[in-house]
């Protein structure tokens, strides 16, 4: 086991971490797959997402994508999603997990390690419908 | 040389004639199982070749079961037969797709354009095609293609709930949902719209 590297969120014009695959549904519905590049990331992608709003609704979107059709062959957004360079993200449901702040547990496996805040965001659809923050400590 | 069929020795040939000619066959079939040259090479190289005595033991046992197949070959025979439909069943329960959706998940029936209308997908910013399912129109298609609909099949809403998430959509906590195809009660496909992480 190896810790993963996150996927990214563009939240409030911030990059943070995401600790969460919100792109597992898709590429298993479309039957697309990629390559590991390495023990650490065994998805073989990573994705950067952005929430934005419009009409005072929040929504999340893919907006780039660097993915592993083979070790050698990157490719992006476009290669995946044919006609467009960012996606809304309708097909997802769930909660996004960014740990942010200082490192307080190492785990050397998935998304394991503890930060010290983590913030969630329940997603219904690809439209943010809740959000919340959790202080973690770190384990004695 | 003439054979004499009244005589019971000659019935007693003809039956352990029947008995070689069976065993031999097997035999022949049990060489297909042996492991490659290739493989004998390896287990040499690594002293995990076959000694003497293993080589007499191999001996042992293919004349003990000759001889047992020779005299008892009907039964064997039968034996083999129920064996390989035992297996042929097993192969086909292997094969059976598995479903994620159960027949205590499904919610209601809907009808395609019913399914359709309600999963036209709105982005004021226009990053998702204005098909119906979006993004998983293609995998939608798929579905429909690859189940068919005839008269008497339905297409049910499914719902499954968090946690009973199973099978090839363990890696999602759930709430799982989407349409099955469901032909007498049962369902024979189905297409997931939202897995929840």
């Amino acid at each position: 086991m190896t810790a993963q590297a996150s996927e990214r969120l563009i939240y409030g014009g911030k990059e943070i971490r995401l600790c969460s695959n919100p792109l597992s549904l898709y590429l298993k519905q479309t039957g697309i797959k990629l390559e590991s590049p390495s023990t650490a990331c065994w998805r073989g992608y990573i994705g950067t997402w952005e929430i934005i709003e419009s009409v005072g609704v929040e929504r999340l979107y893919l907006v780039e994508l660097s993915a592993h059709r083979s070790y050698e062959e990157i490719v992006g957004v476009s290669d995946i999603f044919p006609g467009f360079d960012r996606v809304f993200a309708h097909w997802f449901t769930g909660e996004l997990r960014c740990p942010q702040g200082a490192l307080l547990d190492y785990v050397h496996g998935g998304y394991s390690s503890t930060y010290e805040y983590d913030l969630f965001l329940e997603i219904k659809k690809g439209l943010v419908i809740n959000q919340r923050a959790v202080h973690n400590k770190a384990r004695s | 040389m003439s054979i004499h069929w009244s005589d019971w020795i000659t019935w007693l040939y003809a039956y352990l004639g029947v008995g070689l000619m069976t065993a031999l066959t097997f035999y022949g079939f049990s060489l297909k199982d042996r492991p490659t040259q290739f493989v004998r090479d390896m287990r040499s190289a690594l002293g995990l070749g076959k000694t003497l005595k293993d080589h007499l033991q191999d001996i042992f046992v293919y004349s003990i079961a000759m001889v047992v197949i020779c005299v008892g070959w009907p039964g064997f025979l039968v034996w083999a037969a129920l064996k390989k439909r035992e297996d042929r069943m097993r192969e086909l329960e292997e094969d059976k797709p598995t479903f994620i959706c159960k027949p205590e998940f499904l919610v209601r029936t809907v009808s395609l354009l019913e399914a359709e209308q309600a999963n036209h997908v709105h982005d004021p910013l226009g990053l998702v095609p204005k098909v119906p399912f979006g993004h998983l129109n293609g995998p939608w298609g798929k579905f429909l293609a690859e189940f068919g609909f005839e008269d008497g099949d339905e297409l049910w809403y499914f719902e499954v709930p968090k946690g009973e998430s199973s099978g090839e959509y363990d890696m999602f906590d759930g709430p799982i949902c989407g349409y099955a195809k469901v032909v007498k009660g049962k369902v024979c496909g189905e297409f997931v719209i939202e897995a929840g992480e």
